[in-house]
């Protein structure tokens, strides 16, 4: 179980998200909407530390962590239970796709690289890249980048993989693969936490919706009551808005 | 106006013994000069705090100044003052048994210093934020993504205004003639003055000088090609 108390995070005079409480149950995929600028990616990389937090507290199983007090150790062990898909990939650029996988593992992790390699190499597969294994990430195209952050992320077996945007930087045709990918992941009981625009993935994936507007969050409840009856008029106007009459992808 | 043939080639053979030691005082510059760059470009980078200003202060002080002032302010505290320093630490050497070399090299490191940690820091800064976060997001500490992520990156962005500089430094390093340092320039001279061939000298040491540019650029042509290899090629 995932806890996250009262994020605050301001740049400069600018407070971009007031107040977020978020729980999330083990196995859940948890899915973030909202206008840009609502402060969903804000406070996503506040949970991995790439932002630090003014205020909060983050709790993954029984490590509890403060943001703004956390040591280097503490923000090592936080880490260590995050795994983190970016929106524009953020390859290692000179790794090829299995180096980039099993950097963590070696580096951080302190795995032999025999067994590091054996785990990078069934982390490619279940992305289905271990064809593209010593590509360079210059070879790849978008979705293939994509894959293999994704692969990148889960062989680290976190608790819970925070996924930036992971399509929004992919030209239309790669999206509803990418998506398909991390639904089937999803179906293997990781813990997600999605901040994505796809509303058909959050239909169709999501165990609980958060929708966030100018760095709170408005609205939360499962994809159900979410959609069909959402109980806030600052909801409805941006369902209406971006609510396609039929799903964009098949998934 | 007759000029000598003979006379060019002769000071060409001649003075291309003096090609090492002319490398040499480019080189170890350039290497010394690489590690302090590195550590100023990244003290400048992280923005240290307090280290970070006195940095850029020196960066700037020196830079300003040109390299004959330097090898002239050198070799004159070097004249007057080592002998009462080595007196003072209980050393036997004086000024006149040490080679003038040593001050040559420490003059061109100091030379070479600015312009390199500037070539780092632009290398530096072109690597992507988002390499660093990487990095992190998989549970590298900071040196940790410095040292296998970030530096591995930004040296082959390096390369081509590294070359710049190591040819930089090896014309630089003929001003070290005016101290006495016996590399090209000085030998090709000391050559001519029995037959007084001045020009053909000149044109002689211009040579030595034009191929050891060649050789230090294909060097750096054929690192830049071996470290490429994952850097998408244009066209």
């Amino acid at each position: 179980m995932i806890e996250i108390k009262n994020l605050h995070k301001s740049f400069g005079k600018n407070e971009i998200v007031r107040g977020v409480d978020v729980q999330v149950n083990k196995g859940d995929v948890v899915v973030i909407l909202g206008p840009s600028g609502s402060g969903k990616t804000t406070f996503l990389r506040c949970l991995n530390f790439l932002e630090r937090a003014e205020e909060g507290e983050i709790t993954i199983d029984d490590v509890s962590v403060k943001f703004k007090q956390a040591s280097k150790k503490d923000i090592f062990n936080i880490r260590k239970k995050i795994g983190f898909v970016f929106q524009n990939h953020n390859l290692f650029a000179n790794k090829t796709a299995i180096e980039n996988v099993m950097e963590g593992l070696i580096t951080a992790r302190k795995m032999s690289k025999k067994q590091s390699e054996e785990i990078a190499l069934e982390a490619l597969k279940k992305v289905g890249m271990e064809e593209k294994r010593d590509s360079y990430p210059c070879q790849l195209s978008g979705g293939q980048q994509q894959r293999v952050g994704i692969a990148r992320a889960v062989a680290l077996n976190p608790e819970v993989i925070l996924f930036d945007e992971p399509t929004s930087a992919l030209d239309p045709e790669l999206v509803g693969e990418t998506l398909r990918l991390i639904k089937s992941i999803a179906k293997e009981g990781i813990t997600m936490i999605v901040v994505t625009h796809e509303i058909s993935f959050a239909q169709d994936v999501a165990n609980q919706v958060i929708f966030m507007a100018d760095g709170v969050v408005v609205e939360k409840g499962e994809p159900n009551t979410f959609f069909l009856n959402p109980k806030e008029e600052r909801t409805k106007t941006f369902l209406q808005r971006i609510l396609p009459e039929e799903p964009m992808y098949n998934l | 106006m007759n000029i000598r043939y003979d006379q060019i080639i002769k000071t060409f053979f001649y003075s291309a013994h003096y090609v090492p030691i002319t490398l040499l005082i480019a080189f170890v510059p350039v290497v010394l000069g690489l590690i302090f760059g590195s550590l100023i470009a990244i003290g400048r980078i992280y923005r240290v705090k307090i280290v970070s200003p006195i940095l850029d202060f020196i960066v700037l002080f020196i830079n300003a100044l040109p390299g004959p002032i330097i090898i002239l302010v050198l070799i004159t505290v070097f004249n007057q003052g080592f002998d009462s320093f080595a007196k003072m630490l209980h050393l036997a050497i004086r000024a006149k048994n040490v080679n003038v070399i040593y001050v040559g090299i420490l003059a061109m490191t100091i030379i070479s210093i600015p312009a390199l940690s500037e070539s780092i820091r632009g290398a530096l800064l072109s690597i992507d934020q988002g390499q660093y976060e990487a990095g992190y997001s998989v549970g590298l500490s900071k040196f940790q993504v410095l040292q296998r992520i970030v530096l591995p990156q930004a040296f082959l962005v390096l390369i081509p205004t590294l070359c710049g500089d190591v040819i930089g430094t090896l014309k630089g390093s003929s001003f070290l003639f005016i101290i006495g340092v016996m590399d090209i320039i000085n030998s090709a001279l000391k050559f001519a003055t029995s037959s007084y061939c001045i020009l053909e000298a000149y044109i002689a040491a211009a040579l030595l000088y034009w191929l050891m540019s060649i050789f230090i650029e294909n060097i750096f042509r054929l690192l830049e090609h071996q470290m490429g290899k994952h850097r998408r090629v244009l066209g």
